[in-house]
C-alpha cells in the first residue's frame, strides 16, 4: 500500500530521521547523522509514496523496513 | 567552481502500488524517486541525484559509496542483455514496463561564502544508451 508523505514524515521523525522542506524543486530531504536522502514530493504532503521508495530509504539510513511501516 | 562528471545507471519501472506512477532508481548512488510519467521520472531522478551528490560533497562523503545492492545491478544487466536498444525520448511509455538507461551528468558546484550548503546544477544531462522491454516481457526481468 502506498503511503502519504505526511505519514512518512511522522514515521521518520519517530525513528530519529529529520525531514526538511525544500527551498525549491520537487524533493523534500530526509537527514540523519549528516547523511541525506531525497523524498519525492511533487504533490506536496499528499504525495503517494510506494514500497520501492521505502526500501531505498531504509537502505540509506539502515532502518528496519518493517518497523518503519509499523509507524505509517 | 568545481565540476564533476558522472555516468549513472538509471532504471525505471511502473510503480506496483501507486497507480500511474513510475519509479526511478539510480543504481550508482542508490537513490529512488517517482514521477507521473517516464519523462517526469527521469527529471525527478536527475533532481534527486543532484541533491544527493551536492549534499555528499558538502559533507565530505563520496556519493559513489552509496552503490545499490548487487541484486538491482543484476536486474539491470539482464535488461541490457535481453532488452531492445531504443531512443529514450521517443519511447511510447504505454508499450514498456521496464527501462534501463545510462545518463551522463556534468555537475557544477558552487559553495557561497559562509554557506554550508553547496549549490549545484546539471549541465547537459544526456541519455545516450537506453534499453526497454515491452510490458509483457518486462515481468520476466524482475528477479
Amino acid at each position: 500500500m502506498p503511503t502519504r508523505l505526511s505519514a512518512l514524515k511522522r514515521a521518520l521523525e519517530i525513528m530519529g530521521v529529520e525531514v526538511v522542506r525544500p527551498n525549491g524543486g520537487s524533493h523534500w530531504k530526509a537527514k540523519k547523522d549528516g547523511k541525506t536522502y531525497p523524498i519525492a514530493a511533487h504533490n506536496g504532503e499528499k504525495s503517494q509514496i510506494g514500497d520501492e521508495y521505502l526500501r531505498g530509504l531504509s537502505r540509506c539510513f539502515d532502518l528496519d523496513l518493517d518497523v518503519l511501516k509499523s509507524h505509517l | 567552481m568545481n565540476t564533476r562528471e558522472y555516468n549513472f545507471w538509471f532504471v525505471f519501472k511502473r510503480a506496483e502500488d501507486v497507480p500511474g506512477e513510475w519509479v526511478g532508481h539510480c543504481l550508482d548512488i542508490d537513490v529512488v524517486t517517482q514521477g507521473t510519467s517516464l519523462e517526469h521520472a527521469l527529471a525527478m531522478l536527475g533532481e534527486a541525484c543532484l541533491m544527493t551528490v551536492c549534499d555528499d560533497i558538502g559533507s565530505h562523503r563520496e556519493p559513489l559509496d552509496r552503490r545499490a545492492p548487487q541484486s538491482y545491478w543484476d536486474i539491470m544487466y539482464n535488461m541490457v542483455q535481453h532488452g531492445r536498444s531504443v531512443d529514450f525520448h521517443s519511447l511510447d511509455e504505454k508499450s514498456v514496463g521496464f527501462v534501463a538507461c545510462q545518463v551522463q551528468f556534468k555537475c557544477q558546484f558552487v559553495q557561497p561564502s559562509r554557506a554550508q550548503e553547496i549549490l549545484g546544477q546539471v549541465a547537459n544531462p544526456i541519455v545516450p544508451l537506453t534499453w526497454a522491454e515491452v510490458t509483457s516481457k518486462a515481468q520476466d526481468c524482475r528477479c
